[in-house]
């Protein structure tokens, strides 16, 4: 970390000392992870829940192979298993009372006397096998307690002790098989929510502590954004009950502005966006901030951004025209179109890749038998892992066998790739044109079984199936299936996205693995709302809306003490904003408007949008696999984030020249040190300073003046030197790079 | 009374119950690293003990005793194995074997450890520290605590991994830095 720091401030000809001291205050502490054990941390987590499952007799045969394949594979995870299976035992061993600590309160001359009272003959139930085992053990350790004792105290009497100790040595030994029958152990049961009515409320106010009045008023009934959101609140609300958490205080303004921000417009507020919410008053402001960045074209360009992402990842292929995609994207979420019908045309899209945005998806995926369609199909707009069933039987889910992904697989075989070569009439030029066809035929996949037998699976989904052949492209009947239902996976898919993609945890612990091997942490809450967008028409618009508006979308990142933790692997409560790393997208687009880009100038595909395709090229890499998957080194740690950036992007908001924001604070002849630092901090972290940060800079700003005018430079332009430099340490924040 | 006297006497020297006793919680958590389940493992260390009992006169003093007992209960855990070979949750060969000697080359304080954990405990919150109690009372199971208490067993089984988890971290903290 200090080296990365070190690298930066190397880079940047600044006075290193004291801009890293002022970095330092502006990077508090509160968003850095401090857990540095060797193993890595999900791995710890795996291994602690292993072993919580081992202890409290809950854990498969799946579980113990697991657990050793951890341990075996690295010595730091066996150190970290004998040190939780040490705690479990000490716990245990000193909870009876008897462990050295406690030695002389519970030694009893009683057990002694009579040890093998303790000892049933019979021992058969595992419960009363642990008593009476722990029983057993009461009995050595007192009896070679009393050994010692006896020694000391009755050590004339030596055949007294020796035939004492031979006595209940004889009787112990009488005993039967020790250990009981074998244990039959239950499955951890799903975390079930007692299913309580919806409450609705008239009008809806957000952050109201005041809990609504309960009634029988079912979700069916009313629909209303207001109703949605209540019963999502009363949901989250029973879940903080039961595991004894307490949400997090309301966010400011400020932390809620630059959030809202980030996650409907892809981007940090502009200055003056900040600076105009903060000022408002409305009690319904945030709401009315929800409902005008969704109507901006920054809302559909993010959106469109992330599902393009999403459906044919980040780097480019020639094969298809991501921008069309985008474009067609774009106009989706941008005119609300449903859900369902952009998943319809994704599925049913006929053309060439520049003849039709949607086209462009099965065309990136059609390859090796459509395997890649299939599996990218199946996690991105199911949130399924259909592609491990491709080979073999799901690992825990017996239903999800492998005839299940070639079921789903035979959906695509009727369609194919058709390549040609055209010569552009006016200039001569060769165009390779790809276009997606179907054919009529039912035409079954073929595999391979385990056993090498070769199977056909005909299409179907969800046990239906498609056998009569019609004209109709099976393509369609499939969008059909997966739009139809009341609450189909499609919709729980789409939400457990969004959720995830507004708090940086799904329902599911991986957002994209939903199945019965899963367990959905708010199980009714998914039901509930997947049902209310059902019956909204998958309406993209208002989903989001009611997640925004929801009461654990107002919440502060800050507080609740620890105990909401999924980043150790527990299920999300949301009782509390966690913080989510910046994406690539979003950080370049934020260090424009920290440069005083406007956001219309990004929405044009000109050279800024050039650029920032460019920037991106740098972090992704396409790997041609069977899920044609890619690579990122855009981890979005933050020392990388920033060793990326602090090149041309942020040279750039920090130069005069080119950074407006900058210029504006800075040349601004009326306003005094105290507004500009004031301003510049709301320009890049979207808050005012604390008024500690205040001293800091102040310091370390008079600092760096004297410094430079005891080197002849003007005041003047030594004050904006400093300026420069805590602008920079401000966009290089940790703050900066995450969404809080 | 000599050590000579108590070999021909049948009878312990006080040397020996002294190590025996001090052994018996590294020897318990020894076992229990073998078999992951406390039920078993208190199964294993009784009848460790019953031959540690019975042969005491052939340990050697000044050798390892902890070495010593080690390998007999090394020798039980297998015979306890070979009883219950049917049952599927046990684990490995492999893993046991890497497991006894690196449990075998721990040096761990049993003392700071047991101190250390103490502190941890009175450091949790009121409610934490209560559940632990309740959790670890003599002859009850999570699953039996969480009737108890009426609540989901899952949400029981959650909170317990959550202190549990911690009161490691608070322990490695405490062993790292402790003097």
């Amino acid at each position: 970390m200090i080296s990365a720091w070190y690298l930066l401030f190397c880079e940047h000809n600044f006075s290193a000392n004291t801009t890293y001291f002022l970095l330092f205050t502006i990077t508090t502490e509160r968003f850095s992870s401090e857990n540095e054990t060797p193993v890595k941390h999900q791995t710890r987590r795996e291994l602690l829940d292993l072993v919580e499952a081992l202890i409290e007799g809950a854990a498969s045969p799946g579980d113990y192979a697991r657990l050793e394949e951890l341990v075996l594979s690295d010595s730091d995870c066996q150190t970290l298993y004998l040190q939780a299976i040490e705690l479990h035992g000490s716990l245990y061993w000193d909870a009876a009372g008897i462990g050295s600590t406690h030695f002389e309160d519970n030694f009893n001359l009683k057990t002694l006397a009579h040890p093998v009272t303790y000892v049933d003959q019979n021992r058969h139930a595992s419960s009363s096998s642990t008593r009476n085992s722990r029983n057993v053990r009461r009995t050595w350790v007192a009896l070679s307690a009393a050994a010692v004792l006896l020694l000391g105290v009755f050590f004339f009497n030596q055949n007294r002790y020796s035939s004492l100790i031979e006595d209940n040595l004889a009787q112990t030994f009488s005993l039967d098989s020790p250990l009981s029958e074998e244990t039959i152990l239950e499955p951890i049961p799903e975390l079930k929510l007692p299913n309580t009515p919806l409450k609705p409320v008239e009008a809806l106010v957000i952050n109201s502590p005041a809990a609504p009045p309960v009634t029988d008023a079912n979700i069916l009934t009313t629909t209303t954004d207001a109703a949605v959101v209540a019963f999502i609140n009363q949901q989250l609300e029973q879940a903080w009950t039961e595991n004894e958490v307490q949400p997090a205080p309301t966010s400011t303004d400020e932390e809620w502005v630059r959030r809202v921000h980030l996650d409907l417009a892809g981007r940090i507020p502009t200055q003056l966006e900040t600076a105009s919410f903060l000022k408002d008053h409305h009690p319904d402001k945030r709401s009315q901030l929800v409902d005008a960045l969704i109507d901006t074209q920054d809302f559909a360009r993010h959106f469109a951004g992330t599902w393009t992402n999403l459906l044919v990842g980040r780097s480019r292929n020639s094969n298809i025209n991501r921008d069309r995609l985008l474009g067609y994207l774009e106009n989706q979420f941008g005119n609300n179109r449903s859900w369902r019908e952009t998943v319809s045309s994704l599925i049913t899209a006929t053309g060439s890749a520049e003849e039709s945005g949607p086209a462009n998806f099965l065309l990136a995926h059609l390859n090796n038998e459509a395997v890649p369609a299939t599996a990218i199909t199946a996690r991105t707009l199911l949130c399924q892992q259909l592609q491990c069933a491709q080979c073999h039987t799901h690992p825990s889910i017996r239903e999800w066998g492998q005839e299940r992904f070639w079921e789903f697989n035979a959906f695509f075989q009727q369609t194919s790739v058709k390549e040609e070569t055209i010569v552009d009439q006016e200039t001569g030029e060769k165009i390779r044109l790809r276009t997606l066809v179907d054919s009529n035929k039912l035409a079954p996949t073929y595999y391979d079984t385990l056993k090498g037998v070769t199977q056909i699976a005909y299409p179907e989904l969800s046990g239906q199936k498609i056998e009569e052949q019609t004209d109709r492209p099976l393509r369609e009947s499939l969008a059909d299936l997966l739009t139809s239902g009341d609450r189909p996976q499609l919709a729980k898919a789409f939400i457990n996205r969004n959720w995830a993609q507004f708090f940086g945890y799904g329902f599911t612990p991986q957002v994209d693995d939903m199945g019965p091997h899963s367990p959905v942490s708010h199980p009714q809450l998914l039901e509930g709302l997947a049902e209310a967008f059902v019956k909204s028409g998958y309406d993209t618009h208002r989903l989001i809306k009611w997640i925004c508006l929801s009461e654990a979308y107002q919440l502060s990142s800050k507080g609740s003490e620890n105990i909401d933790t999924p980043e150790d692997g527990d299920p999300a409560l949301f009782s509390r904003m966690y913080v989510k790393p910046l994406s690539a997208e979003q950080l370049f687009d934020s260090l424009l408007i920290a440069s005083g880009v406007s956001p219309a100038e990004m929405h044009r595909r000109g050279q800024t949008y050039a650029q920032r395709e460019e920037w991106l090229q740098q972090f992704f890499k396409a790997v041609d696999n069977e899920e044609n998957s890619e690579q990122s080194t855009f981890d979005g740690t933050v020392p990388q984030a920033l060793m990326m950036m602090n090149g041309e992007l942020v040279q750039r908001a920090i130069d005069p020249n080119s950074g407006v924001v900058f210029r504006n604070v800075v040349s601004d002849p009326h306003t005094s040190e105290l507004s500009k630092i004031r301003a510049l901090s709301l320009a890049a972290l979207s808050r005012y300073p604390t008024p500690e940060e205040t001293t800091a800079i102040r310091n370390v700003l008079r600092g760096l003046v004297k410094s430079q005018t005891e080197q002849n430079v003007p005041p003047q332009l030594a004050v904006n030197e400093g300026l420069r430099d805590i602008y920079w340490a401000y966009l290089n924040s940790s703050e900066f790079a995450i969404n809080h | 009374m000599s050590k000579k006297q108590s070999k021909q006497s049948g009878v312990p020297s006080e040397e020996f119950v002294q190590l025996f006793t001090r052994a018996q919680r590294p020897l318990y958590l020894f076992i229990l690293a073998q078999v992951g389940r406390v039920d078993a493992a208190e199964e294993i260390l009784q009848e460790t003990n019953l031959i540690i009992w019975a042969k005491s006169n052939q340990y050697q003093p000044n050798t390892n005793f902890a070495a010593w007992i080690r390998q007999i209960a090394t020798y039980e855990i297998l015979k306890s194995r070979q009883k219950y070979k049917r049952d599927k949750l046990k684990f490995s060969d492999e893993f046991i074997n890497s497991i006894a000697e690196e449990a075998a080359n721990r040096s761990v304080d049993q003392d700071r450890q047991q101190a250390a954990l103490q502190i941890c405990l009175e450091k949790l919150q009121q409610e934490d520290r209560e559940l632990i109690q309740q959790r670890y009372r003599p002859g009850i199971s999570g699953n039996e605590l969480a009737s108890e208490l009426g609540r989901p067993r899952n949400s029981v089984y959650q909170s317990l991994g959550r202190i549990r988890r911690a009161l490691l971290e608070c322990v490695t903290r405490q062993l790292a830095t402790g003097t």
